[in-house]
């Protein structure tokens, strides 16, 4: 267990719990803000934390979204075994949306581990261009975490648990709608081994569907997310 | 975050009602014309104390919660006493660059409507209305909308209030972004303290306290001494007070 994260638990549910109003979580907020100002080493040490899987509960719950998204302005990533206990620890969406946001994040200002870096080309995650050269351009999943999750061997996991995983992942993805994350849904789009990819699409054009889009719109995230170019292929 | 799909149309019409430099800037008039144009925020008197000293920020409210999600909340001085409901401390301070602000009016029902109809082509639009997990996603996705369509600044009208403070009909709050540049150039909603306001200074102190009520709809008034709150020429008064850097004015319950 992380010792700095025991001693905080009680501190963070103040702040970050809604049940204690506003009043007090922002009073927490505010003796935390305080206390990074006065203390960059504390600032620095609390944003990198070294997390590990059994670190989940060491915290209640509802600080995880708020520590993660913390993190991505101040810190590097969590590593992937932690995300990935946090994922199973709790169905709650905002929970799971705020790991996979902090999974596909890639402008960390530090960065943890070497694998990470690894990924990366030239120090920084590659997005697709516009152009239909760069759309037709398979890349790989850059997410440690996605690729992890997505890659084992059909393995460890029931098909059917595959396909729910796959639709779930799809969902925040395309929630989240920045770039990395439709990038990455992308690129598990064109991931061939994996599969749950049939589920994807399925839970990515019913999105596109219920959203009621106009066709124009439809067909630009159709096109941008690869399903035009996959159709086309075959 | 930045949210899913939108439709064409939708889309076209939120961008045409938040423009670069749309700030309808009377908001911020005082009476008599008194210029450069001011906003308060109350809080409680522990941290309130802290601006008595000059080089102070305001903070940014990033816990869940908050009307807009995470942004300073302020007022604008021609409501001087709308938001004393949180804090016995009034913190004055100048905007910065706000004639230049993209703001999205949401006083107005149509622009707050588009909002709604945004909202409602979102993935987990049903996770907001059908289950226990509407206040920390409701946040997650007004954020995502300022961010998505770089909302500087959002005014709405105050969803708490106290009748003999907060006119729920009239008054304004203000929620600002502020941003933090990402290395390909895109803006985040940032955390921490606020550089949109300028020298923000201890200058009210109310003698009245206030808590929730109604899940905090109203904030009943705990002294309630009878002496009603004075009104006119209140902001003006603050704006001096202001200005003469260390003078208080001092509300009676």
């Amino acid at each position: 267990m992380n010792g700095l994260l025991a001693v905080a638990a009680a501190f963070l549910e103040r702040m970050t719990n809604p049940q204690h109003g506003i009043a007090v979580n922002e009073e927490y907020s505010f003796r935390f803000h305080q206390a990074l100002a006065a203390d960059p080493e504390f600032a620095r040490s609390f944003a990198t934390l070294d997390l590990a899987a059994e670190d989940v509960d060491s915290v209640p719950v509802c600080a995880w979204p708020w520590y993660l998204q913390w993190r991505e302005e101040h810190g590097s990533p969590p590593a992937e075994q932690f995300l990935d206990a946090l994922f199973e620890y709790t169905d709650d969406p905002a929970v799971r949306l705020a790991v996979v946001q902090s999974a596909v994040y890639h402008d960390y200002p530090a960065r943890a581990s070497d694998e990470d870096a690894a990924t990366r080309i030239g120090g920084e995650v590659q997005l697709r261009g516009d152009s239909d050269q760069e759309r037709e351009r398979p890349r790989p999943i850059q997410s440690p975490w996605v690729r992890a999750r997505t890659t084992r061997p059909s393995r460890a996991i029931a098909p059917a648990r595959s396909r729910e995983d796959a639709s779930e992942l799809a969902t925040y993805l395309i929630q989240l709608g920045d770039p990395a994350s439709l990038e990455t849904l992308r690129a598990l789009i064109e991931e061939p081994e994996w599969p749950g990819r049939d589920s994807l699409v399925a839970t990515v054009e019913r999105h596109i569907a219920d959203a009621g889009l106009d066709p124009a719109t439809a067909a630009q995230w159709r096109g941008r997310l690869g399903l035009t170019n996959r159709e086309e292929r075959g | 975050m930045i949210g899913g799909p939108v439709d064409g149309a939708l889309n076209a019409e939120i961008e045409r009602a938040v423009t670069d430099g749309n700030f309808p800037v009377d908001v911020l008039d005082v009476p008599q014309g008194l210029v450069p144009p001011l906003v308060i925020k109350y809080m409680p008197a522990k941290w309130g104390s802290a601006y008595r000293k000059s080089g102070q920020q305001l903070k940014i409210s990033e816990t869940p919660g908050f009307t807009w999600g995470r942004a300073t909340y302020v007022a604008p001085l021609a409501f001087p006493l709308s938001s004393g409901i949180f804090g016995r401390v009034g913190v004055v301070a100048r905007p910065d660059g706000y004639r230049y602000w993209r703001t999205f009016d949401a006083r107005d029902p149509y622009t707050a409507g588009l909002y709604v109809r945004w909202l409602q082509q979102q993935a987990k639009y049903r996770d907001i209305i059908l289950t226990a997990h509407s206040a920390y996603l409701s946040q997650l996705y007004r954020d995502a909308f300022r961010q998505r369509y770089q909302i500087d600044c959002v005014l709405f009208r105050p969803d708490q209030s106290n009748p003999e403070y907060t006119s729920i009909q009239r008054d304004v709050w203000m929620a600002v972004t502020d941003w933090r540049t990402l290395s390909g150039g895109q803006r985040e909603i940032a955390s921490g303290y606020s550089e949109r306001f300028i020298d923000p200074r201890l200058t009210v102190v109310l003698e009245e306290e206030f808590e929730d009520e109604q899940g905090g709809i109203h904030r009943t008034a705990l002294l309630d001494l009878g002496s009603r709150p004075p009104t006119n020429k209140l902001a003006e008064e603050i704006w001096h007070a202001y200005h003469s850097l260390g003078d208080i004015v001092r509300i009676p319950s």
